[in-house]
Order: structure tokens, then C-alpha cells, then sequence
């Protein structure tokens, strides 16, 4: 048991050493445990520590990496910008090398012209189309526009016309646009005028008058620059795109490198044509004056008619050789050195050179001067001066430039021409005068034979019954005498004496005249105003002018329709007072303006005539009559008389219609007193002896009747022959001599030379029937001025013979 | 034997004058009056029919292919404008050219592979030494086309096929393509060159990656709907600049796309492919480019590098050097992408760089070249379409 328990016990001693080992192995490894915890631990904190660094650095890597894929993406799209930059840049750049290409031809070719140098022998004219070319060349390959035109300003409308074009293609379309022009005024180039620098029209936005252009440019979209002068450019510039074509071009927009580009080639342009054409005008300008120079030099020298240049002391300045010749001296020089007094060497009248002068001094252009001058070997000639004066700045006058022309002749065939036309006016109222002369006569006759076979057959007349009988002889020999006077007026030669004159009666002798001679088949009226038509006229002149006029319309109403048509129609003449105002004067330059004048209408209902005819009635030697009907000159007459009166003659007419003549006469103040009429009804009476001679029984006997009873003793002689043996005869107590120009054996003119060398002052009255003979024109230079005219009335006697005695 | 080729060119504005003046310029450098053959290359702003009608006309109604570009290029010349042209006119005994053509390429660019090879294939000699492809780049699939071309022509060892696809003025409106009197869009003017000659080649783009690897998620055809599991344009819209939807075309060149180059032409040419993002739909957010892809495929975004485009110009002249061992080309036509242009150089550069080409290859030899929506050329045996690269194809 023991050793049992011994055996438990040395067991239990044994388990409990063994336990105490495992306890104490238990306790290291514990200890050693405890150990490594904390080791763990400090461990895990430096393990946790790390991390910790590890995640920031991490994040920071990351944040990197998402900085640089950033700076990636935007280094690629730097990039894609860089090299589209760099794209523009070269563009741009060869635009400017290109036109700096342009601008070394463009100055070559001014080189070559050499600006403002005459003595180039290039035309500078033929440069611009050069210039054009080389301008639509390089436009056309190097600015990216498709089409380009050039319109310069021609003409003398100023419209601008196609002169170069580049990138029209076909030929219709570069025929099309070539033919193009814009009207100066057209609304396109309106904004230019306000000032724009540049139209636009895009292919969407434009307004509607530069839309419209589009298809004439046949462009969609363009650009118009101004060349030269923005407001008034010489040339118009237009580049552009058609629609089909416009994407392979630069499109046209206002962006700033569109506008640099066109602008600095618009601006290139400018002034080279500038240039070009500057020189062009001056060029043309220094050869038109060398040209001008030659001309007028030529002109000068060999014109016909004498071109001079006076001083206003009296002196020629110079001269032509035509001046020489007309004044009838040998050479320019000789007058210049001759002649130092215009007034008085010259002129045949020197109040005339005063008359002239005063008008120069008034600043006025004188025209159409007609003047006498004597020649060199004192013959007289015509004259014909326009003259201008030229005054100093201080408005002094300095000389006086004039033409010349010598009218002698003009004014003997005028005179000519005048006597013709009387004579054809004569021949076509002959026969109605005839006819009314033979009435009176008829009259007159058939009056005195009734009478005289009454007093035959012892009938008795109270004084009532023979003064009424005699009444009716005395009135148809008034109407005679009045045909006659009428005759001898148309008839005359004579120069235009002007004196106040009332139209009124003027009409009158024409409607009788017209009446009497017309075609029944003319209806004449006469449209007169009750108030004195005063002008101051040479009543014979206008009276055949006018007459003339009625006489052509009476043929226009008759012999000149055509067979088969009814002849006859309407003649109206009338007349009204206006005053011409400046409107009219524009219209009728020939008038002075502000001033009234008295317009004399002639209308008829002829067959009238076409404009082209009217534009040359006027003509000498026009006519539109048959052969042997018309001279051709009575208008031509007409129109002289009217301007000698300073009127106007114009003519309106429809072929079919008929034709109204109207002639313009200046009027004078109704308070004249026409010539020839007198208010009072006194006849002057006087006292003594006188001496009427005329070859014409029955005048010596009117005059001895009417002197008579006028109170005055007369003796009578038939010819110049007796009346200088009566006045020998009875020298001491002749007051006066009443004497016919023409006479035979002695004319009155010779009688009168010879009476007056038996008593020189003695007085004189001649009586004629050809007012304007030579010989009475004589008698003017012997200071003989009383004249009357044959028939005279017993009025126009008594008071003649009156004024002589005065 | 002998080989006559002249190049003139033209800037005129008249489609008339400047065709007439080209073709003159080019016969007088030939020293030829009647072509056996004419090239031609001109930008849109001109009548195209009246511009080929004035080359027709001077070059005696010779055969004519071409299409037209962004850009022409001659010796010494370079000009991206709307208005250049430049024509080639051959002369040769030793060489032959035929030309076909095929329209309509719009709908299904595989059948008109198929309708132009059995074109072609008559005019297919034993000699025969290239094709030349000038295709409207605005409607062309690439891939699509060339399984239809060869399914036809069935080959043991590929036609190569050189060319570019016809270009616009940047705004993809319409491309034109030239065969004899006619022109049209939408189609394929295609030449066949025979005879005694060797084509030497020199292909290089200038790209490098931007980023990192990203995959298509979804696509079809050419076209790229999604790239990591969101929308295209999603994707690639924070490159854009904020204006992308009116330029499109700018903004496409500023970043591209790259594909990793296929292990079969990988050992002649570099890391990635490159294309054009020819087209997008902003509603579905997908871009198209000119050839097939497939889902899960990596891509690249990838920009344009100046100095690698430099450096690739002389890699380009190395490639060409050694293959001509010293030979002289008879001339050289050059099919340059519309990213390589004005778009990225100023224009001094973009002259330097092809007169450092063309004086690498060889002093006064006919140039003819065209800025393109996208260059035909063979790696390694292989026909391939690139983008924004040079494709210099020298004939010797």
C-alpha cells in the first residue's frame, strides 16, 4: 500500500515537479507572449504608420496623373489650334508676298511710264488696261475670290462700265458682264456717296438694292470697294463668288481678314490708278492746251474774220491779217502801228464807239454790233463787232477782244433780198389789186360820168346834192391813193427808220389788203385791242412782215393743198400785251428780259407743216411751194425785219392742223405818239407867196386849191425849168417852193440847185412818190429833211409847208 | 529601250487655260507630242470636265487616269489651294499601262473589288509590275474592297497596290476621279503598269501614342461604337476642341487612331497602323475609319509628331535607296496623307521636306503627287491602307 502510496506519492511529487516545468513554461512562454503582443503592437503601429504614408503618396500619384492626362488633353488640342494658326498665318503671309509682288509691278510700270515725264513716249492712257490685267490677274490667283470686275467712269454721263473682269469663265457669262455698267446715279453706290468705305453683300445678308445687282455681277455674295475718291471714285472695285462656286473661295463677309485683304488691295489700287490717271488728265490737259494753242494760233491767223485786241485808250493790241485786209491795210503790224485814235480813225460815226464802250463798261458781252468804218483810203464799210472786255483784278477795264467781220455785202444783198421779196409779194397781190383798183376807178368814173351827163341834160344841183356827189369821187380817190400808197410801200427799197408806230393801224391795211386779195374761201378775222398797240417799228417793215405772213397762210389754206382737197379755212390775226418774264427769257434768249412786248399772232387752218420743215423755214431760198410760186426768201425777210426791230419770230404748226405765227415786237409806253397822227383837227394856215411846181396839172391844181385856202398866194410851174425862171422872176417875194422831185427837162433836185443859187436860203418842201429814191437820200446830205409824200392831203400840205416856214 | 515622262502643273484659275497649260508644260519637259499615257492630279475648285477636257485635248485623247486631292505635288512645287493641277504624260517602250475603272463604290466597296478585278484581270500580263488605285476616300472600305479584289483575282502572291484615295477641300463634300473623258465620284480610277520595270517603295507615317492601351468594345464593320465600355466620341471627346462638330475634319487629325501593326507586316513597318476617323454620328457616339475591325482589338490614340514625320522622310529615302541600288527612277509618284500638309507644317517646312525627299531620291526626275484621304501601299507583301503617311512609290 504504502509502496502504492509511495508509488502515488513519489507519482504525484513527479506530476506536480512536472507541473511546476510546465507552469514555469507556461509562465515564460507567457512572459515571452506578453513579449511579443507588445511587439505586434508597435508592429502594427509603425505597419498603420506606413500605410498611412503609402495613401498620401498614392493619392498624390493619382492627383498627378489625373493633372498630366489633363495637360495632355489640352497640349493636343493646343496643338491642333497651333497648327491652324500656323495654316492662317502661311495664308496670310502669301497673300502679303503676293501683293507685294503686285505693288513691284504695279511700281515697274509706273517706272517704265515715268510719271509726269512728257517726254516718255508711253501713252499713259493705254497703261490702265495694263494695270487692270495685272490688278485682275493677281486678284483673280491670289486674293480667293472667284470673279472680279473692274468699272471705271466714262463718258460724260459718269456712269460707270465693265473694263477688265477675271474668273468669268464661259463666254456668255464673261460677254454678259462685260456689257454691264451702274448708272451714276443708280441707289447701289448711294451709301458710297454718304461716305462708306465698302458695299456688302453676303449670301445672306444684304439689303435689297445690292440684291439685285447679284445676278447682273452674276455673284451670290460680293464686295464693291471704291477706287480713288470714296464719295466720287473713278473705278469701282468688285470681287465676289457665284453661288455654284462660292465654297471654293473665300467667302465674302466683313470679317477684319477679309476687309485687310480686298481693303490693302482696294487701297493699292487707288492710288496707282490715281497716279495713272492723273497723269493721264494732266497729259491730256498740257496736249489739249499745245493743241488749243496751235489751233487758235491757226485759227487766228487765217480765220476770215479779223480777230483783235484793243486797249480802251483807242490802240490795237494786236491783231489777225483778216483785221488788215478788211480795214484795207497791208499788214497787222501796220494798223497796230497806225492806228492809236480808234474813235475818230475808225469810226464813221465815233458816238457809236462811245454807245459801244458805255455797254463794255457795263461788263456787258456785246454782240452783233454793226457799225460803219472807214478804210484806210476812207471808204466806208459795214461792220459787224462782237466784243468782250477784260477787266484787272481792281476791276479795271484792260482791253477789249473783238471779232470782226465785214458786212458791206451782206447788207447790199440783205437790201437785195428785201427788194425781192417786196416784188414777189407785189406779184401775188397784183391781181386783187388791180381788181380793187379798177372798182374805185369803176367808181369814180361812174360817178363823174353820171354827173357830167347830168349837167348835160341841164339838171340842176343844189350845193347839198354836189358836195354829196363830189363827196363819193373824193372818197374812192382816197381809197385809191390808199392802194396806191399801200403798193408803193411793199415796193420800196429802204432802210429800217424807226419811229412810234400804233400796230392797230398796221393791221388794219393788211385785213384790207387780205380781204380784198384773199381767196373768198378764207374767213379773215382780226382780233384787235381797243387800247393803242405802240412799238417802235418802221410801220413799212412790219407791215410787209406781217403781210407776208398772211400771205403765206392764205396759199397754205389754198393753192397749197392737194388737188382734190377743199381749199379755204381761217386766218386770225390778233395780238396781246405780255410782259416777258424770266421763264420766257430762258426759253426766248433773244428777248430782253422784264420788258413787255406785243405779240402779234398769224393763225390759219392750212395744211400745216412737219418739224423738220419748220426747222428750216427761215432759210433763204426754203420753200415748200411749187416752182415758180415762191422765192424762198420771204421768211428769211421776215425773220430779218423782226430782229432789225429787236423781236422775235417762232412758229408753231401741225401737219394738217395749220400754223400760228407768232412775232414778238418790244412794246413801247401807249403815252407815244405814233408817227403821222395828230390829235387836233386844225389845219395851219399862213400867208404870202409860194411857188408849187409839178409836172401834173391836176396836182399843181389840189396844191394851188389847197394852199389857197390855207391862205397863202401861190404861182405854178410844170417843170424845173419854168420854176426857175418863175422864181427869178419873183425871187423877192417867194416864201417857199412846194416842189416834185421828178420832172422832165429839169428835175426838182437841179431847179432846186439853181434857185438856190439865185436865193440860198430859201425854203424848200419836195413832194415824191418814191420816199426812198437816191435822189431823196441826196437831198438828206444837202440838209433838206421836209419831204412829203405823194398823194398828200390837205392836211399833210398845209402842215409841211408850215414847218418850213416855221 | 527608253521612258519619256514630263510633269507640268498649273495654278490658273480657268479650268481651260490651266488644264492646257499643264499638259503642254508636261509634253514639252517629255520632249513628246502624243502620250502613251497620262497621270493627272488636280484640286476641286475647277469644272473637272472641262479642266480633263483641256488635257484631252492637248495630249492627243491619250489614256488618261487620275483623281483629284487636297493638294498636288511636283518638283519643287507644293500647292494646297483649290486651284492646282498637275499632269504626267509617259512616253515608253519598255513600259505599259492600261487603265479601267469602276463607280459606284458607295453601297458595297467588296463587290466593286470584285467588279474591278475582273476588269483588271484581262490586262493582267505576266509582266505586269503594280495597279495604281485612286479611289474616292469619302465612300471607300478599304478591307471590304480588297477581300473582293482578291477573291477575284485569286493570286499566289498579291497584286500590289499602290495609291491614294481622292481628296476634297477639306469640307467632304465630293471627290472626283478621272478615267480618259470621263469623271465621276463614288468610284475607282485604277492603272495597270506591265512591262520592263521595278517599283521601289518607301511608306512612313509620323504618329507616336498618346495615353495608354484602350480596347473596342463594340464595333461593326468600320465602324467604332464603343472603346472601354462607353460611347466613341465619349471616349475621345475630352481631346476634341469645343468647336469638334463644325470641324470635324480638322479635329479627326489632331488625334488619330493606332492599331497594333499585324505580326505578318509587323517585321516591315513600326508598332501601329494608323487611321483616320473618317466620319462620326453624334447621336449613336461612333466614328467610322476606312477599314474592318473587331471587337476586343487594343488601340492607341496617337498624334502627330513633326520630327517624326521628319525623321520618317529620310526612312522613307533609305528604303527607296536601297531597293533602287542605285538605279535612276523614270519617275516617281508620290501619294502624301492631307494630315502631312499645311494642316501641320508651315510652308517652308512642308517644302523643305519634299525637296529633301525628292533630292534623297534623285535629281530631275518626273514627280508627280497628291495630298489624299488615305495611301495604298504594300508592307511586306501585303496591300495596306495607311493614314498620315507617305506612301513614295519610285518605278526604275
Amino acid at each position: 500500500m504504502n509502496e502504492s502510496m509511495t508509488g502515488a506519492i513519489v507519482r504525484q511529487t513527479e506530476q506536480i515537479a512536472a507541473l511546476k516545468v510546465e507552469n514555469e513554461t507556461l509562465s515564460r512562454q507567457a512572459e515571452r507572449l506578453i513579449e511579443s503582443e507588445g511587439k505586434l503592437c508597435e508592429l502594427k503601429e509603425e505597419f498603420d504608420a506606413q500605410l498611412n504614408e503609402y495613401a498620401a503618396l498614392f493619392a498624390a500619384q493619382k492627383e498627378e496623373n489625373e493633372a498630366l492626362s489633363r495637360q495632355v488633353k489640352q497640349l493636343i488640342k493646343a496643338e491642333g489650334r497651333l497648327y491652324e494658326f500656323q495654316e492662317r498665318l502661311d495664308a496670310q503671309l502669301k497673300e502679303y508676298s503676293e501683293l507685294y509682288g503686285l505693288n513691284k509691278t504695279l511700281n515697274a510700270i509706273s517706272e517704265y511710264t515715268g510719271l509726269y515725264d512728257l517726254n516718255k513716249t508711253l501713252d499713259a492712257i493705254s497703261d490702265l488696261p495694263r494695270i487692270f490685267a495685272h490688278a485682275v490677274a493677281y486678284a483673280t490667283n491670289n486674293l480667293g475670290f472667284e470673279r472680279i470686275l473692274f468699272f471705271q467712269q466714262t463718258g460724260s454721263s459718269g456712269d460707270y462700265s465693265v473694263c477688265a473682269s477675271g474668273g468669268y469663265y464661259e463666254k456668255q457669262e464673261k460677254e454678259s458682264v462685260m456689257a454691264l455698267s451702274i448708272p451714276k446715279e443708280s441707289a447701289l453706290l448711294v451709301a458710297l456717296s454718304y461716305g462708306e468705305g465698302y458695299l456688302v453683300c453676303t449670301e445672306t445678308n444684304s439689303r435689297a438694292v445690292l440684291s439685285e445687282y447679284k445676278p447682273r455681277l452674276q455673284m451670290d455674295e460680293y464686295l464693291i470697294y471704291p477706287l480713288g475718291s470714296r464719295v466720287q471714285p473713278m473705278c469701282l472695285l468688285v470681287v465676289g463668288n457665284s453661288e455654284k462656286n462660292a465654297h471654293f473661295y473665300r467667302r465674302i463677309s466683313e470679317s477684319e481678314a477679309t476687309l485687310l485683304s480686298i481693303g490693302n488691295f482696294a487701297e493699292l489700287l487707288s492710288s496707282s490708278l490715281e497716279n495713272k490717271l492723273n497723269y493721264a488728265r494732266l497729259k491730256n490737259a498740257l496736249e489739249r492746251e499745245s493743241l488749243a494753242k496751235i489751233k487758235y494760233r491757226s485759227i487766228f491767223e487765217n480765220s476770215v474774220e479779223g480777230i483783235f485786241q484793243t486797249s480802251p485808250d483807242g490802240s490795237f493790241l494786236d491783231c489777225n491779217l483778216a483785221t488788215a485786209v478788211i480795214l484795207g491795210y497791208d499788214s497787222p503790224e501796220e494798223i497796230i502801228c497806225g492806228i492809236s485814235d480808234i474813235t475818230h480813225q475808225l469810226y464813221v460815226h465815233p458816238q457809236r464807239r462811245t454807245e459801244l464802250f458805255a455797254m463794255l463798261l457795263n461788263r456787258q458781252d456785246v454782240k452783233n454790233f454793226e457799225v460803219e468804218f472807214y478804210r484806210k483810203d476812207r471808204s466806208i464799210l459795214w461792220a459787224l463787232l462782237s466784243v468782250r472786255p477784260k477787266f484787272n483784278e481792281d476791276g479795271e477795264l484792260v482791253a477789249i477782244d473783238g471779232v470782226l467781220r465785214d458786212i458791206t455785202e451782206q447788207r447790199k444783198l440783205e437790201e437785195q433780198l428785201r427788194q425781192s421779196q417786196k416784188m414777189e409779194v407785189v406779184g401775188t397781190l397784183s391781181g386783187g389789186l388791180a381788181h380793187d383798183f379798177n372798182n374805185v376807178l369803176s367808181g369814180i368814173l361812174g360817178s363823174a360820168s353820171l354827173l357830167r351827163m347830168q349837167i348835160d341834160r341841164g339838171k340842176e344841183f343844189s350845193r347839198e346834192q354836189l358836195c354829196t356827189k363830189l363827196d363819193v369821187v373824193i372818197e374812192l380817190c382816197n381809197r385809191a391813193a390808199d392802194v396806191v400808197a399801200q403798193l408803193m410801200a411793199i415796193s420800196r427799197k429802204q432802210e429800217a427808220s424807226l419811229a412810234p408806230v400804233d400796230l392797230r393801224n398796221v393791221i388794219k391795211n393788211i385785213f384790207y389788203i387780205c380781204r380784198n386779195t384773199f381767196d373768198k374761201s378764207i374767213d379773215i378775222a382780226v382780233n384787235v385791242p381797243d387800247e393803242q398797240i405802240m412799238i417802235n417799228a418802221d410801220s413799212i417793215q412790219i407791215e410787209q412782215a406781217l403781210l407776208n405772213l398772211c400771205v403765206n397762210a392764205g396759199h397754205a389754206m389754198t393753192i397749197m393743198r392737194k388737188e382734190g382737197d377743199t381749199h379755204g379755212g381761217e386766218l386770225l390775226i390778233s395780238m396781246e400785251r405780255r410782259f416777258m418774264d424770266r421763264h420766257f427769257h430762258i426759253y426766248h434768249p433773244a428777248t430782253a428780259e422784264d420788258t413787255e412786248y406785243w405779240i402779234v399772232s398769224v393763225r390759219d387752218t392750212g395744211i400745216g407743216m412737219d418739224a423738220k420743215t419748220v426747222a428750216r423755214i427761215f432759210d433763204p431760198f426754203f420753200t415748200t411751194k411749187e416752182k415758180g410760186r415762191g422765192t424762198g426768201l420771204g421768211l428769211a425777210m421776215v425773220y430779218n425785219i423782226v430782229q432789225q426791230h429787236k423781236g422775235l419770230i417762232d412758229v408753231y404748226s401741225e401737219p394738217g392742223i395749220g400754223t400760228t405765227f407768232n412775232v414778238y415786237l418790244p412794246a413801247l409806253n401807249s403815252s407815244a405818239t405814233p408817227s403821222g397822227d395828230k390829235d387836233s383837227d386844225v389845219i395851219p394856215m399862213g400867208e404870202g407867196l409860194l411857188l408849187v411846181v409839178d409836172d401834173e396839172p391836176f396836182i399843181r391844181q389840189a396844191a394851188q386849191s389847197i394852199l389857197e385856202e390855207c391862205g397863202y398866194k401861190v404861182l405854178l410851174a410844170e417843170n424845173g425849168e419854168v420854176a426857175v425862171s418863175r422864181f427869178r422872176e419873183h425871187s423877192d417875194e417867194i416864201r417857199a417852193v412846194v416842189m416834185d422831185m421828178i420832172m422832165p427837162k429839169k428835175s426838182g433836185l437841179d431847179a432846186y440847185i439853181e434857185i438856190r443859187q439865185i436865193r440860198p436860203d430859201v425854203r424848200i418842201l419836195f413832194a415824191s412818190g418814191f420816199m426812198q429814191d437816191e435822189r431823196i437820200a441826196a437831198l438828206g446830205e444837202m440838209g433838206i429833211r421836209e419831204i412829203i409824200n405823194k398823194p398828200y392831203s390837205m392836211r399833210t400840205l398845209a402842215e409841211a409847208v408850215a414847218r418850213i416856214l416855221a | 529601250m527608253r521612258t519619256s515622262v514630263g510633269v507640268g502643273y498649273s495654278v490658273h484659275r480657268n479650268p481651260t487655260e490651266a488644264g492646257n497649260e499643264a499638259a503642254l508644260q508636261a509634253l514639252e519637259q517629255a520632249g513628246i507630242s502624243r502620250p502613251d499615257f497620262v497621270f493627272v492630279f488636280a484640286t476641286v475648285g475647277y469644272n473637272q470636265q472641262a479642266l480633263i477636257r483641256s488635257i484631252r485635248e492637248a495630249t492627243s485623247g491619250a489614256p488618261l487616269s487620275g483623281c483629284s486631292g487636297e493638294g498636288i505635288i511636283t518638283r519643287d512645287t507644293v500647292i494646297e489651294t483649290n486651284f492646282g493641277i498637275c499632269v504626267m504624260v509617259i512616253s515608253s517602250d519598255e513600259l505599259r499601262f492600261s487603265n479601267a475603272r469602276v463607280k459606284g463604290i458607295g453601297e458595297r466597296s467588296d463587290i466593286a473589288g470584285e467588279y474591278l478585278a475582273n476588269e483588271l484581270d484581262p490586262l493582267l500580263a505576266a509582266d505586269c509590275i503594280a495597279c495604281f488605285l485612286l479611289a474616292d476616300g469619302l465612300v471607300f472600305n478599304f478591307d471590304s474592297f480588297l477581300s473582293g479584289f482578291n477573291k477575284v483575282l485569286d493570286r499566289e502572291s498579291p497584286l500590289p497596290l499602290y495609291g491614294g484615295l481622292a481628296a476634297d477641300d477639306w469640307s467632304s463634300h465630293k471627290t472626283y476621279q478621272y478615267h480618259n473623258d470621263e469623271v465621276f465620284s463614288e468610284g475607282i480610277s485604277c492603272v495597270v503598269m506591265s512591262g520592263n520595270g521595278k517599283v521601289a517603295c518607301g511608306i512612313n507615317h509620323g504618329c507616336v501614342p498618346v495615353g495608354t492601351r484602350r480596347v473596342i468594345t463594340r464595333c461593326k464593320g468600320n465602324i467604332i461604337y464603343e472603346i472601354d465600355g462607353i460611347t466613341a466620341l465619349e471616349a475621345l471627346k475630352d481631346y476634341f476642341p469645343e468647336d469638334w462638330q463644325q470641324h470635324w475634319n480638322k479635329t479627326s487629325l489632331n488625334l488619330c487612331l493606332g492599331f497594333k501593326t499585324p505580326e505578318h507586316i509587323r517585321s516591315g513597318y513600326e508598332d501601329h497602323i494608323i487611321r483616320y476617323m473618317m466620319g462620326n454620328n453624334e447621336q449613336q457616339g461612333y466614328v467610322t475609319i476606312q477599314s474592318e475591325i473587331e471587337d476586343g482589338m487594343e488601340l492607341w490614340l496617337v498624334r502627330r509628331d513633326k520630327e517624326l514625320i521628319t525623321n520618317g522622310i529620310q526612312m522613307i529615302s533609305r528604303q527607296i535607296a536601297e531597293q533602287l541600288d542605285g538605279m535612276k527612277p523614270k519617275f516617281v509618284l508620290q501619294f502624301e496623307c492631307v494630315g502631312r500638309g499645311k494642316v501641320v507644317f508651315r510652308e517652308t517646312e512642308k517644302i523643305a521636306l519634299v525637296r529633301t525627299l525628292q533630292k534623297n531620291i534623285g535629281e530631275n526626275i518626273p514627280w508627280l503627287g497628291l495630298y489624299t484621304y488615305g495611301e495604298i501601299g504594300p508592307v511586306a507583301g501585303s496591300n495596306c491602307l495607311h493614314n498620315y503617311t507617305s506612301v513614295i512609290v519610285a518605278v526604275y
